[in-house]
Protein backbone atom coordinates (compact mmCIF):
# COMPACT_ATOMS: atom_id res chain seq x y z
CA UNK A 1 0.00 0.00 0.00
CA UNK A 2 1.39 3.80 -0.97
CA UNK A 3 1.21 5.78 1.98
CA UNK A 4 2.35 9.85 1.90
CA UNK A 5 2.50 12.29 4.87
CA UNK A 6 2.25 16.08 4.21
CA UNK A 7 1.37 18.90 6.30
CA UNK A 8 -1.45 20.91 4.74
CA UNK A 9 -1.71 25.63 5.69
CA UNK A 10 -5.51 24.57 7.16
CA UNK A 11 -7.40 23.97 10.16
CA UNK A 12 -8.58 20.13 10.05
CA UNK A 13 -11.86 20.85 9.60
CA UNK A 14 -11.23 22.83 6.49
CA UNK A 15 -9.29 20.01 4.96
CA UNK A 16 -12.04 17.02 6.28
CA UNK A 17 -14.71 18.70 4.88
CA UNK A 18 -13.24 19.36 1.57
CA UNK A 19 -12.13 15.88 1.41
CA UNK A 20 -15.35 14.64 1.70
CA UNK A 21 -16.93 17.19 -0.40
CA UNK A 22 -16.76 13.95 -3.47
CA UNK A 23 -17.92 16.01 -6.02
CA UNK A 24 -15.50 18.81 -5.97
CA UNK A 25 -12.30 15.89 -6.38
CA UNK A 26 -12.44 17.27 -10.48
CA UNK A 27 -11.47 20.53 -9.40
CA UNK A 28 -8.26 19.93 -7.00
CA UNK A 29 -7.37 16.27 -7.76
CA UNK A 30 -5.25 15.75 -10.75
CA UNK A 31 -5.88 12.27 -11.54
CA UNK A 32 -9.67 12.64 -11.38
CA UNK A 33 -11.74 14.00 -14.37
CA UNK A 34 -15.25 13.12 -12.82
CA UNK A 35 -16.78 12.43 -9.68
CA UNK A 36 -20.47 11.99 -8.40
CA UNK A 37 -22.06 11.00 -4.90
CA UNK A 38 -24.19 8.12 -5.97
CA UNK A 39 -25.85 7.33 -2.56
CA UNK A 40 -25.36 8.74 1.24
CA UNK A 41 -26.50 7.86 4.45
CA UNK A 42 -25.30 9.24 7.78
CA UNK A 43 -21.65 8.54 7.78
CA UNK A 44 -21.42 6.33 4.69
CA UNK A 45 -20.84 7.61 1.21
CA UNK A 46 -20.68 6.10 -2.31
CA UNK A 47 -18.93 8.14 -5.15
CA UNK A 48 -18.13 7.11 -8.54
CA UNK A 49 -15.36 8.58 -10.20
CA UNK A 50 -12.95 8.16 -13.28
CA UNK A 51 -8.86 8.45 -13.02
CA UNK A 52 -7.36 7.34 -16.23
CA UNK A 53 -4.28 7.25 -15.03
CA UNK A 54 -5.36 4.76 -12.25
CA UNK A 55 -7.90 2.41 -14.24
CA UNK A 56 -9.50 2.85 -17.44
CA UNK A 57 -12.92 2.28 -16.43
CA UNK A 58 -15.20 4.23 -13.85
CA UNK A 59 -15.31 2.94 -10.30
CA UNK A 60 -17.21 3.05 -7.42
CA UNK A 61 -16.24 3.82 -3.91
CA UNK A 62 -17.31 3.35 -0.25
CA UNK A 63 -16.30 5.91 2.44
CA UNK A 64 -16.78 5.70 6.15
CA UNK A 65 -16.22 8.87 7.58
CA UNK A 66 -15.27 9.43 11.15
CA UNK A 67 -15.41 13.57 11.50
CA UNK A 68 -12.74 15.05 11.36
CA UNK A 69 -10.27 12.82 11.92
CA UNK A 70 -10.47 9.75 9.07
CA UNK A 71 -12.21 8.47 5.72
CA UNK A 72 -11.44 5.10 4.88
CA UNK A 73 -12.54 3.71 1.76
CA UNK A 74 -12.82 0.56 -0.80
CA UNK A 75 -14.00 -0.11 -3.95
CA UNK A 76 -17.23 -1.82 -3.92
CA UNK A 77 -17.81 -2.86 -7.69
CA UNK A 78 -15.01 -5.36 -7.35
CA UNK A 79 -14.82 -8.83 -5.47
CA UNK A 80 -13.31 -9.73 -2.65
CA UNK A 81 -9.60 -7.78 -2.29
CA UNK A 82 -9.50 -6.75 -5.76
CA UNK A 83 -9.84 -2.94 -6.27
CA UNK A 84 -8.77 0.35 -4.97
CA UNK A 85 -9.04 0.90 -0.99
CA UNK A 86 -7.04 3.27 1.27
CA UNK A 87 -7.80 6.90 3.46
CA UNK A 88 -7.01 9.53 4.65
CA UNK A 89 -5.88 10.50 8.60
CA UNK A 90 -5.75 13.59 9.60
CA UNK A 91 -4.16 15.34 12.19
CA UNK A 92 -3.92 18.71 14.13
CA UNK A 93 -0.34 20.11 13.87
CA UNK A 94 0.06 22.27 16.81
CA UNK A 95 -1.42 26.35 17.37
CA UNK A 96 -0.54 27.10 13.45
CA UNK A 97 -3.65 25.33 12.29
CA UNK A 98 -2.08 22.91 9.84
CA UNK A 99 -3.23 19.23 9.76
CA UNK A 100 -1.18 16.50 9.09
CA UNK A 101 -2.57 14.43 6.29
CA UNK A 102 -1.68 10.61 6.00
CA UNK A 103 -2.69 9.60 3.06
CA UNK A 104 -2.86 5.76 2.02
CA UNK A 105 -3.75 3.81 -1.29
CA UNK A 106 -3.54 0.36 -3.13
CA UNK A 107 -5.03 -1.04 -6.14
CA UNK A 108 -5.05 -4.90 -6.27
CA UNK A 109 -5.82 -6.12 -9.99
CA UNK A 110 -4.15 -9.19 -9.29
CA UNK A 111 -0.25 -10.59 -9.22
CA UNK A 112 0.75 -9.53 -12.99
CA UNK A 113 0.18 -5.61 -12.33
CA UNK A 114 1.32 -4.91 -9.20
CA UNK A 115 4.55 -3.17 -9.60
CA UNK A 116 2.71 -1.17 -11.49
CA UNK A 117 -0.10 -0.38 -9.65
CA UNK A 118 2.31 0.50 -6.59
CA UNK A 119 4.33 3.12 -9.16
CA UNK A 120 0.68 4.85 -10.04
CA UNK A 121 -0.75 4.69 -6.20
CA UNK A 122 2.14 6.15 -4.95
CA UNK A 123 2.56 8.96 -7.62
CA UNK A 124 -1.39 10.12 -8.03
CA UNK A 125 -1.16 9.79 -3.65
CA UNK A 126 2.01 12.49 -4.31
CA UNK A 127 0.55 14.75 -6.47
CA UNK A 128 -3.20 14.80 -4.67
CA UNK A 129 -1.34 15.98 -1.84
CA UNK A 130 0.98 18.73 -3.39
CA UNK A 131 -2.37 19.36 -5.32
CA UNK A 132 -4.39 20.08 -1.61
CA UNK A 133 -1.50 21.57 0.09
CA UNK A 134 -1.17 24.38 -2.93
CA UNK A 135 -4.94 24.47 -3.34
CA UNK A 136 -4.92 25.74 0.64
CA UNK A 137 -1.97 27.94 0.52
CA UNK A 138 -3.38 29.66 -2.19
CA UNK A 139 -6.54 29.98 0.11
CA UNK A 140 -4.81 31.37 2.98
CA UNK A 141 -2.82 33.78 0.34
CA UNK A 142 -6.39 34.64 -1.10
CA UNK A 143 -7.63 35.46 2.30
CA UNK A 144 -4.90 37.44 3.19
CA UNK A 145 -4.27 39.44 0.26
CA UNK A 146 -8.26 40.28 -0.18
CA UNK A 147 -8.80 41.31 -3.95
CA UNK A 148 -5.92 39.26 -5.00
CA UNK A 149 -7.15 36.96 -7.91
CA UNK A 150 -6.79 33.02 -6.92
CA UNK A 151 -3.87 31.71 -9.44
CA UNK A 152 -5.34 29.58 -11.65
CA UNK A 153 -3.83 27.02 -13.90
CA UNK A 154 -6.27 25.90 -16.60
CA UNK A 155 -6.75 24.69 -20.23
CA UNK A 156 -6.24 28.74 -21.34
CA UNK A 157 -2.37 29.09 -20.14
CA UNK A 158 -1.32 25.47 -20.58
CA UNK A 159 -1.96 25.63 -24.85
CA UNK A 160 -1.41 22.38 -27.13
CA UNK A 161 0.61 23.80 -29.85
CA UNK A 162 1.41 20.53 -31.68
CA UNK A 163 -0.27 16.51 -31.68
CA UNK A 164 0.97 13.62 -32.93
CA UNK A 165 3.65 11.17 -31.48
CA UNK A 166 5.06 13.82 -29.21
CA UNK A 167 2.65 16.92 -28.57
CA UNK A 168 3.76 20.37 -27.49
CA UNK A 169 2.26 22.96 -25.08
CA UNK A 170 2.74 26.54 -24.73
CA UNK A 171 3.16 27.43 -21.19
CA UNK A 172 4.42 31.25 -20.39
CA UNK A 173 5.87 31.58 -22.99
CA UNK A 174 8.05 28.80 -23.62
CA UNK A 175 7.07 25.41 -25.54
CA UNK A 176 7.57 22.65 -23.68
CA UNK A 177 7.52 18.63 -25.65
CA UNK A 178 4.87 16.39 -23.26
CA UNK A 179 6.38 13.09 -22.56
CA UNK A 180 3.68 10.51 -20.72
CA UNK A 181 4.76 8.91 -17.53
CA UNK A 182 3.27 5.10 -17.69
CA UNK A 183 4.10 4.15 -14.06
CA UNK B 1 -20.29 -10.23 -3.17
CA UNK B 2 -20.22 -7.32 -5.48
CA UNK B 3 -21.68 -4.19 -5.98
CA UNK B 4 -23.10 -1.49 -8.13
CA UNK B 5 -24.50 1.52 -7.90
CA UNK B 6 -26.04 3.92 -10.56
CA UNK B 7 -28.08 7.27 -10.86
CA UNK B 8 -31.23 7.89 -13.14
CA UNK B 9 -32.75 10.54 -13.65
CA UNK B 10 -35.68 8.89 -13.01
CA UNK B 11 -38.73 7.50 -10.47
CA UNK B 12 -38.43 4.53 -9.26
CA UNK B 13 -41.72 3.10 -10.56
CA UNK B 14 -40.11 3.70 -13.79
CA UNK B 15 -37.14 2.00 -13.22
CA UNK B 16 -39.25 -0.62 -11.21
CA UNK B 17 -41.67 -1.01 -14.19
CA UNK B 18 -38.47 -1.65 -16.83
CA UNK B 19 -37.02 -4.35 -13.92
CA UNK B 20 -40.42 -6.04 -13.69
CA UNK B 21 -40.89 -6.01 -17.73
CA UNK B 22 -39.12 -9.52 -17.68
CA UNK B 23 -40.50 -10.58 -21.21
CA UNK B 24 -38.41 -7.44 -22.33
CA UNK B 25 -35.07 -7.98 -21.16
CA UNK B 26 -33.75 -9.94 -24.28
CA UNK B 27 -34.50 -6.38 -26.04
CA UNK B 28 -32.08 -4.62 -23.72
CA UNK B 29 -30.59 -6.31 -20.72
CA UNK B 30 -26.66 -7.11 -21.60
CA UNK B 31 -26.13 -10.80 -21.96
CA UNK B 32 -30.26 -11.97 -21.82
CA UNK B 33 -30.93 -14.04 -24.23
CA UNK B 34 -34.26 -15.64 -23.69
CA UNK B 35 -36.89 -14.87 -20.76
CA UNK B 36 -40.09 -17.25 -20.03
CA UNK B 37 -41.94 -16.28 -16.93
CA UNK B 38 -43.03 -19.49 -15.25
CA UNK B 39 -45.16 -18.22 -12.40
CA UNK B 40 -46.20 -14.91 -11.18
CA UNK B 41 -48.16 -14.79 -7.88
CA UNK B 42 -48.69 -11.36 -6.03
CA UNK B 43 -44.94 -9.78 -5.43
CA UNK B 44 -42.82 -13.19 -6.26
CA UNK B 45 -42.18 -13.78 -9.79
CA UNK B 46 -40.23 -17.01 -11.11
CA UNK B 47 -38.44 -17.05 -14.33
CA UNK B 48 -36.97 -18.72 -16.36
CA UNK B 49 -33.64 -17.25 -17.71
CA UNK B 50 -30.90 -18.25 -20.41
CA UNK B 51 -27.76 -15.64 -20.14
CA UNK B 52 -24.93 -15.29 -22.23
CA UNK B 53 -21.62 -14.34 -20.46
CA UNK B 54 -18.58 -16.00 -20.18
CA UNK B 55 -20.68 -19.03 -21.10
CA UNK B 56 -24.20 -19.59 -21.98
CA UNK B 57 -26.09 -20.22 -18.94
CA UNK B 58 -29.62 -21.31 -17.97
CA UNK B 59 -30.76 -20.42 -14.60
CA UNK B 60 -34.31 -20.64 -13.05
CA UNK B 61 -34.76 -17.12 -10.67
CA UNK B 62 -37.18 -16.18 -8.09
CA UNK B 63 -37.89 -12.32 -8.03
CA UNK B 64 -39.12 -10.93 -4.64
CA UNK B 65 -40.73 -7.52 -4.58
CA UNK B 66 -42.30 -7.61 -1.26
CA UNK B 67 -40.57 -5.02 -0.26
CA UNK B 68 -41.19 -1.33 -0.88
CA UNK B 69 -38.05 -0.17 -2.49
CA UNK B 70 -36.01 -3.47 -2.50
CA UNK B 71 -36.47 -6.65 -5.02
CA UNK B 72 -34.94 -9.76 -3.96
CA UNK B 73 -33.33 -12.64 -6.29
CA UNK B 74 -32.16 -15.68 -5.56
CA UNK B 75 -31.03 -18.53 -8.40
CA UNK B 76 -33.79 -21.38 -7.47
CA UNK B 77 -31.97 -24.04 -10.29
CA UNK B 78 -28.66 -23.47 -12.76
CA UNK B 79 -25.51 -22.67 -13.13
CA UNK B 80 -24.06 -21.37 -10.03
CA UNK B 81 -23.91 -23.21 -6.22
CA UNK B 82 -25.69 -20.15 -5.58
CA UNK B 83 -26.73 -16.63 -6.63
CA UNK B 84 -28.97 -14.27 -4.98
CA UNK B 85 -29.05 -10.35 -4.55
CA UNK B 86 -31.13 -7.46 -4.77
CA UNK B 87 -31.98 -4.35 -6.21
CA UNK B 88 -32.45 -1.37 -3.56
CA UNK B 89 -33.67 1.77 -4.98
CA UNK B 90 -33.40 4.96 -2.96
CA UNK B 91 -33.95 8.70 -3.67
CA UNK B 92 -30.52 10.16 -5.14
CA UNK B 93 -28.36 12.17 -2.92
CA UNK B 94 -28.69 15.31 -5.27
CA UNK B 95 -32.61 14.79 -5.41
CA UNK B 96 -32.72 14.03 -9.02
CA UNK B 97 -33.72 11.08 -9.42
CA UNK B 98 -33.19 7.59 -8.03
CA UNK B 99 -29.48 5.45 -7.05
CA UNK B 100 -29.76 1.73 -7.64
CA UNK B 101 -27.65 -0.44 -6.06
CA UNK B 102 -26.93 -4.15 -7.01
CA UNK B 103 -25.96 -5.78 -4.96
CA UNK B 104 -24.84 -9.70 -6.07
CA UNK B 105 -23.35 -12.92 -3.70
CA UNK B 106 -22.36 -16.10 -5.87
CA UNK B 107 -20.78 -19.06 -5.30
CA UNK B 108 -18.99 -20.81 -8.46
CA UNK B 109 -18.73 -24.29 -7.64
CA UNK B 110 -15.08 -25.76 -7.22
CA UNK B 111 -14.07 -25.73 -11.09
CA UNK B 112 -15.19 -22.84 -12.23
CA UNK B 113 -13.05 -19.69 -11.42
CA UNK B 114 -14.29 -17.66 -9.13
CA UNK B 115 -12.27 -14.35 -10.41
CA UNK B 116 -12.98 -14.69 -13.88
CA UNK B 117 -17.00 -14.63 -13.16
CA UNK B 118 -16.65 -11.79 -11.10
CA UNK B 119 -14.62 -9.75 -13.89
CA UNK B 120 -17.38 -10.82 -16.07
CA UNK B 121 -20.62 -9.70 -14.07
CA UNK B 122 -18.97 -6.35 -13.25
CA UNK B 123 -18.48 -5.32 -16.55
CA UNK B 124 -21.94 -6.85 -17.32
CA UNK B 125 -23.24 -4.19 -14.36
CA UNK B 126 -21.19 -1.39 -15.72
CA UNK B 127 -23.03 -1.86 -19.25
CA UNK B 128 -26.35 -2.46 -17.64
CA UNK B 129 -26.16 1.22 -15.58
CA UNK B 130 -25.75 2.48 -19.03
CA UNK B 131 -28.95 0.69 -20.94
CA UNK B 132 -31.08 0.65 -18.11
CA UNK B 133 -30.69 4.20 -17.73
CA UNK B 134 -31.43 4.76 -21.75
CA UNK B 135 -34.42 2.19 -21.54
CA UNK B 136 -35.96 4.32 -18.28
CA UNK B 137 -35.63 7.63 -20.08
CA UNK B 138 -36.65 6.45 -23.83
CA UNK B 139 -39.98 6.16 -21.92
CA UNK B 140 -42.81 8.05 -22.62
CA UNK B 141 -42.65 11.29 -20.37
CA UNK B 142 -45.82 10.86 -18.99
CA UNK B 143 -44.99 7.49 -17.85
CA UNK B 144 -41.36 8.36 -16.68
CA UNK B 145 -42.38 11.60 -14.11
CA UNK B 146 -41.78 11.16 -10.83
CA UNK B 147 -45.37 10.51 -8.99
CA UNK B 148 -45.02 13.77 -7.00
CA UNK B 149 -45.44 15.39 -10.64
CA UNK B 150 -48.21 13.57 -11.21
CA UNK B 151 -50.55 14.86 -8.08
CA UNK B 152 -52.47 17.74 -8.06
CA UNK B 153 -51.08 21.24 -7.25
CA UNK B 154 -51.51 21.40 -3.85
CA UNK B 155 -50.40 18.08 -3.46
CA UNK B 156 -46.88 18.80 -5.52
CA UNK B 157 -46.24 21.89 -2.97
CA UNK B 158 -46.19 19.35 -0.03
CA UNK B 159 -44.10 16.83 -1.93
CA UNK B 160 -41.65 19.08 -3.65
CA UNK B 161 -38.44 17.87 -2.09
CA UNK B 162 -35.94 20.15 -0.57
CA UNK B 163 -32.86 20.81 -3.54
CA UNK B 164 -29.80 21.86 -2.20
CA UNK B 165 -28.75 25.04 -3.45
CA UNK B 166 -26.83 24.44 -6.73
CA UNK B 167 -23.20 24.59 -6.76
CA UNK B 168 -20.92 25.40 -9.83
CA UNK B 169 -18.08 22.70 -9.74
CA UNK B 170 -15.65 23.76 -12.34
CA UNK B 171 -13.17 20.78 -13.79
CA UNK B 172 -9.57 21.76 -13.97
CA UNK B 173 -8.18 20.43 -16.70
CA UNK B 174 -4.98 20.69 -16.22
CA UNK B 175 -2.33 20.83 -13.29
CA UNK B 176 1.31 21.73 -13.27
CA UNK B 177 3.69 20.23 -10.74
CA UNK B 178 7.28 21.30 -9.87
CA UNK B 179 9.57 18.24 -8.66
CA UNK B 180 12.84 17.00 -8.14
CA UNK B 181 12.85 15.65 -11.84
CA UNK B 182 11.78 18.72 -13.65
CA UNK B 183 8.11 20.12 -14.52
CA UNK B 184 5.10 17.73 -14.60
CA UNK B 185 1.78 18.42 -16.30
CA UNK B 186 -1.41 16.15 -15.71
CA UNK B 187 -3.74 16.95 -18.53
CA UNK B 188 -6.97 15.35 -18.28
CA UNK B 189 -6.11 12.80 -15.85
CA UNK B 190 -2.84 11.49 -17.26
CA UNK B 191 0.74 12.99 -16.34
CA UNK B 192 3.42 14.28 -18.48
CA UNK B 193 7.08 15.31 -18.54
CA UNK B 194 7.51 18.41 -19.63
CA UNK B 195 10.48 19.18 -21.82
CA UNK B 196 11.39 22.63 -22.85
CA UNK B 197 11.88 22.94 -26.95
CA UNK B 198 14.97 24.74 -27.85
Amino acid sequence: MATRRRLVPAPIRDVFDLLVDYTRYVEWAPDIVSSTVVAAEGDVVVGEFQSPFLTGEKYTLEFVHSKPASIVFKQVDQHGERGLRGGWDLTESGPERATIVDAALTLNTGVLRRRSNEARTARVLERRLDSLASMFAANGRRDAQKGVEKETFGSSVLRLVAAGATPQVRLLGTTFALKKIDG
Amino acid sequence: MIQKYFKIAASQEAIRRELFAFETWPQWWPGVQRVAVLRSDGSKSVVDLTVKTAATINMTVEFDAAAPNIVKFRQLKGWFKSYRGEYAMSPAPDNAGTTVKITIELETGAFVPKGMVYSKLSANLAELGDVLARRVLQQPAAVNRPAAAAAPAAARIMAAPVVPEARTITRTVAHLFSTAKGLEAWIDGRPYRLSAVR
